[in-house]
């Protein structure tokens, strides 16, 4: 059996070539012609494929990770509602970032906590630019993060856990280590920085 | 030198703001004047990608496929084996013979020429066939070809479902999946780490452990490409065998394979064959696959060219029978694969056995009211009221004892046959004896006293080990480190005893858990007088080299103690006669020629109540 993940059997790979040039496009029918079964597995191959995009664009649209979640939910529900919208041969990320965006900003709506923390036409240049990155690259990125975690000195990775993994807030974090909030907000930073160094070091290595 | 290294603190300030729930707003519109050239914006997306990254990696509770579930699409589909095709599919049969490439208009030279017939002719070749499939078609269905095309593509065929997944890492994140997800034929699992459990619609549960590569190939069965796998069929219900799943409610593409009896392991060497078991497999990276038989029996066939081809081979087999605790090697060589039974098959692989979330918990109503011996390691040294260092044999080795550092206390032990000790000290002679230094913690004499509380009390451990048990020159039974013992005054024996037990090779990075109790031969010298030979009991709890552990025991008033794992009941021992221990002790004590390093974070000895809680929580 040949079995290689790097030959992009994955969903992010159908997805890339679902909106690969137009020249394969034009072989694709709308989506509204195909079977149901086609239509769930090509749904479910391109909303797989993009999931951690949308999910890092709402992110910083709502600002909290669970807010984020529950938002990306919610234009799941949008996305397959529309579907038959879609076009195949462009860009489903980009596609899913536009109704993401109107989601989160709904969700900031009902939660009484509206604010523009950037402006439309920032939220949009980010978008296209969230979009502009190849779901191959997206999941390599977060391979060589998993191993750059696990690299990380022990109180580094409690740190994370306390902060990301016990649904507790940075100053809560903050005031059981006996520490600032500033200066935990610090230490993520060079948590952030040192993984970041590491994930680039890890991917280019890859690359050549 | 990393793109985050070149920008400006400022810079890198803000990408940091945007992070944080309480950035300022005057932060984030700086923000949105830096990221305006393209390279800055994608320096910024790639660090916010990390930033939600690394909070899904630590939460772990978002996926996509909650999302799907939630649409009712099922998620376990596997949805990259068939995109080719559905691509083919797709597209509209009749519109190839549309031949719209044709020059227009035609001129007399093309029409008369040798190009028009040639294409004439390959016209009417194309509707003779087109005509032929057409007719075909029309037999199958009164439909349209397309429809009927697609009909004939086969929906997934769910044989069980997800049932338990531990701490797992996806080497391919495009085939994770979570707890009570359907599995699929052909479903592929890809871990990098952690334990996956899958329960077929029989019954019969697999529990793959990471790093491992494994294909769902059957309602009974699957390719293991890589790693290790545990069976269980003992709990298959006989009743369902050769019912075809009602959740896919299709016609399977290969009817062979959905029939579950027997359930049938493939490699890529070997077949193993369940006759009614419970058994463990491991494929290595050389392709050589080792079989074990905890319950029951199986067959293992070395299979040439490998099992997992669907037509198989005709080449040379050879095949055993194999019983409880009976295993066999089957190596990849060059030729064809050769079967190893026996002795020669070296050491056993660890397999897991249950699902550490399907394990019983302490009952948290269990709260330490009582504390007896507690040492957290957090001073600048070994606190001489409650410990004695014991060091042996340093005559003639540097280095290596027992010291404080980070919070915890270091062990470092070492031997005569420790190279890198020698070849850093030319002076020893390696065949000199009495190069040996060995290095343990014996708690104070009295400081054990569970004599208030004969009954119930817990002993807890929390350790690293950092290096090898380094010895050629013993048999992995005794290349022992003793975790957490309860050594009882004036005997050899221990009241409890948990060791380190390494496994394989001597650099293998993995230990077995041990409980040194005794059997019932009478042996001279044992505790109580006569109760028995020392024996050592694996666990079958596997630790790994680097990684903190909390071990603990429960000891119980039937004399029995439970002992836990990261919170979670593994075994239940019992004490060894009814003393109680009088001393506690932990480190390197084997008179053998062992060393090794090991952490030790704290240690907490208490009596236990039942109850309502009013003293400290339990630590875990």
């Amino acid at each position: 059996m040949r079995w290689d993940s790097s030959a992009g059997y994955g969903p992010a790979a159908r997805s890339d070539m679902l909106v690969a040039g137009n020249n394969r496009a034009s072989h694709v029918t709308g989506v509204s012609k195909m079977s149901e079964v086609d239509r769930q597995d090509t749904f479910a191959a391109l909303f797989r494929g993009c999931y951690r995009q949308v999910l890092a664009y709402v992110h910083i649209l709502v600002s909290n990770f669970t807010d984020a979640e529950d938002v990306v939910q919610q234009t799941s529900l949008v996305l397959w509602r529309k579907f038959d919208e879609y076009e195949p041969g462009t860009s489903f990320v980009a596609w899913a970032c536009g109704i993401a965006r109107f989601e989160a900003l709904n969700f900031l709506k009902r939660k009484r906590r509206y604010q523009n923390r950037f402006s439309e036409a920032f939220q949009l240049k980010l978008a296209e630019a969230v979009s502009g990155v190849a779901a191959a690259e997206v999941d390599r990125r977060m391979t060589a993060l998993e191993d750059c975690v696990e690299m990380l000195p022990e109180n580094q990775r409690d740190l994370l856990r306390m902060c990301f993994g016990e649904s507790q807030s940075v100053a809560d974090v903050a005031r059981r280590l006996g520490r600032t909030t500033h200066s935990v907000y610090s230490s993520l930073r060079n948590i952030r920085h040192k993984l970041f160094n590491c994930v680039e070091q890890a991917t280019s290595r890859s690359e050549k | 030198m990393s793109r985050l290294d070149e920008i400006s603190p400022q810079l890198e300030a803000l990408l940091a703001a945007a992070c944080r729930e309480d950035a300022a707003a005057d932060e984030l519109r700086a923000l949105e004047q830096a990221a305006a050239d393209p390279a800055s914006m994608r320096l910024l997306v790639d660090y916010l990608q990390l930033n939600t990254d690394l909070q899904w990696l630590i939460y772990r509770q978002s996926n996509a496929e909650r999302c799907l579930a939630m649409l009712g699409i099922e998620p376990a589909r596997d949805p990259f084996s068939r995109r080719e095709e559905d691509l083919k599919t797709i597209d509209p049969p009749l519109a190839v013979p549309s031949l719209s490439p044709l020059p227009s208009p035609l001129s007399p030279s093309f029409v008369g020429g040798p190009v028009f017939s040639y294409i004439v002719a390959t016209v009417v070749l194309c509707l003779m066939l087109l005509g032929g499939w057409a007719y075909k078609v029309s037999h199958v269905s009164p439909s349209m070809p397309g429809l009927a095309k697609r009909e004939e593509t086969p929906a997934p065929i769910f044989v069980g479902r997800v049932t338990g997944m531990k701490d797992c890492r996806w080497a391919d994140h495009n085939t994770q999946t979570y707890v009570g997800s359907s599995v699929s034929l052909d479903r592929r699992y890809a871990l990098a780490s952690g334990l996956l459990e899958i329960t077929h619609e029989s019954g019969a549960k697999v529990i793959l452990e990471g790093p491992c590569k494994y294909k769902v190939e059957s309602s009974a069965g699957g390719f293991l490409e890589l790693g290790k796998l545990t069976a269980n069929i003992s709990g298959q219900r006989s009743e369902i065998r050769g019912r075809r799943s009602d959740l896919g409610n299709q016609k399977s593409p290969n009817p062979q394979s959905l029939t579950p009896n027997p359930f049938v392991i493939k490699t890529p060497t070997a077949k193993i064959t369940d006759l009614g078991t419970e058994f463990g497999v491991e494929v290595n990276e050389n392709g050589d696959t080792v079989s074990h038989v905890f319950q029951g029996y199986v067959t293992v066939e070395a299979v040439a060219g490998g099992a997992g081809s669907a037509s198989g081979t005709r080449a040379r087999q050879n095949r055993i029978v194999l019983r409880q605790n009976e295993s066999a090697r089957v190596l990849k060589d060059a030729a064809e694969p050769r079967l190893i039974l026996a002795d020669a098959v070296g050491s056993v692989p660890v397999f897991v056995r249950k699902m550490p979330g399907s394990m019983k918990k302490l009952d948290p109503a269990w709260h330490i009211d009582g504390d007896i011996f507690i040492d957290d390691f957090d001073g600048d040294s070994i606190d001489s009221n409650k410990w004695d260092v014991v060091v042996e044999d340093e005559r003639s080795l540097p280095g290596g004892g027992v010291s404080l550092a980070d919070g915890c206390a270091v062990f470092c032990t070492h031997d005569k046959e420790d190279r890198e000790i020698l070849e850093s000290n030319p002076g020893i002679i390696s065949d000199t004896p009495g190069k040996r230094k060995i290095a343990y913690l014996l708690s104070k004499s009295g400081q054990l006293d569970f004599s208030d509380s004969p009954n119930d009390w817990w002993a807890e451990i929390r350790f690293q080990f950092t290096g090898n048990l380094d010895s050629p020159n013993w048999s992995p039974e005794w290349r022992t480190w003793a975790i957490l013992s309860g050594e009882v005054d004036g005997y050899i024996m221990s009241a409890f005893d948990l060791r380190a037990i390494q496994r394989g090779s001597v650099n293998s990075d993995e230990f077995g858990l041990g409980w040194f109790g005794c059997d019932n031969s009478g042996d001279i010298g044992s505790y109580p007088p006569g109760a028995g030979k020392r024996m050592a009991q694996k666990l079958r709890v596997g630790l790994k080299k680097g990684r903190f552990y909390t071990i603990a025991i429960h000891r119980k008033s039937d004399a029995k103690v439970d002992i836990y794992l990261d919170g979670e009941l593994i075994a239940t021992r019992p004490m060894i006669g009814d003393g109680n221990p009088a001393y506690l002790r932990t480190g390197d004590m084997m008179p053998w020629n062992i060393s090794g390093t090991c952490k030790i974070d704290y240690v907490k000895v208490g009596t236990l109540a039942h109850g309502a809680r009013e003293g400290l929580p339990m630590q875990q």
